[in-house]
């Protein structure tokens, strides 16, 4: 059933760019060996999903059919968690510098005032930092 | 922004301390005497005494490693507790305590060290124990309490600032020499 993924490679790694390098080859194996084209991922991270909720909350009984069927649509899905995690990491990142420079300027107890949060959690966000490299633009923006 | 927290003019002063905020003195205060009450040598030394009470080295052990492990995460959080009211650029961490602060720290650890070693003497001094034992014990602790007391007479002469780092250390030795002398007269007098 394994399908080689050929030319394909270089599509598979812009399409799952928001993964770790470590495990992309494990993700791009695992739609690869389940018949899931790069397309169908890349159209569902391009509209973050929309489709697949539209799909599932359409009341068709065959809903996944256009998607491959179930384990495709879970696996697609799953990616578009990932990319949203990924954003999500992203921004914490972006968040965790920021406090750090208040965190240099203005006293702690200022800091969590004006973020809404506790004192405990501001020093949690500013210890956080950034790990990891992250993608430079989100898929739905399409190529520069 | 408009800083929360009414600090010294930094013309005034540019490096601020929790002692100087009067919000964080109580947090400093508390990070304080938890630091010094859950210090490892006091843990050790409680651990020590507890030994001694309970007859059971595990509930010694236990409580030694509740002590420190507890303290240390209970420090933790009074600290940053204290310091979150000093902007990170303003914060003065290499301000040295109150002298009587840092003497008031090692005077509790060097009243349990001396409980302790008072304990290991009197316990050496039950006639189970053979004289041998008990000489071999002393001299040792002697050699000890010689050469503690020798390093600190050369702190103390040595350099203006040798001194008033080894002028805090003094409980102590204090403690130290005393034990041992009193150890004298359990182990090898009379």
């Amino acid at each position: 059933m394994r399908c080689q993924p050929g030319d394909d490679t270089d599509v598979w790694a812009a399409t799952l760019a928001h993964r770790p390098p470590d495990v992309l080859d494990t993700v791009r194996d695992r739609f690869v060996a389940n018949d899931v084209p790069p397309d169908l991922v890349r159209a569902a991270l391009d509209d973050g999903g929309d489709a697949l909720h539209a799909a599932v909350t359409s009341g068709a009984t065959d809903w996944a059919d256009k998607f491959g069927g179930p384990l495709p649509a879970a696996l697609i899905a799953a990616e578009v968690s990932a990319l949203a995690a990924h954003l999500n990491s992203r921004a914490s990142a972006v968040r965790s510098l920021a406090v750090r420079e208040l965190l240099d300027d203005y006293s702690a107890v200022t800091v969590a005032a004006h973020l809404a949060v506790s004192r405990q959690k501001v020093y949690e966000i500013g210890r956080a930092g950034t790990n990891g490299t992250y993608i430079d633009r989100v898929p739905w923006r399409g190529q520069p | 922004m408009n800083e929360l927290v009414h600090l010294p003019d930094p013309a005034v002063r540019s490096l601020v301390h929790p002692l100087d905020v009067p919000e964080a003195r109580r947090p400093f205060l508390q990070y304080w005497l938890i630091t010094t009450l859950t210090d490892p040598s006091v843990a050790f030394c409680v651990a020590g005494l507890l030994w001694f009470a309970t007859r059971n080295p595990a509930v010694s052990v236990l409580a030694g490693l509740a002590i420190v492990v507890g303290g240390w995460y209970a420090q933790r959080c009074v600290r940053d507790q204290a310091w979150s009211f000093i902007p990170g650029k303003r914060q003065d961490r290499e301000r040295p305590l109150p002298l009587t602060w840092a003497l008031g720290a090692n005077t509790v650890f060097a009243v349990l060290f001396a409980a302790v070693v008072l304990l290991i003497a009197l316990r050496l001094g039950r006639p189970d124990v053979p004289a041998q034992v008990r000489v071999y014990t002393f001299d040792f602790a002697a050699a000890t309490a010689v050469l503690v007391l020798a390093s600190a007479v050369v702190g103390l002469v040595r350099s203006r600032e040798s001194r008033s780092r080894t002028l805090i250390t003094l409980p102590g030795v204090v403690a130290t020499v005393a034990a041992v002398a009193v150890s004298y007269g359990f182990l090898l007098g009379g």
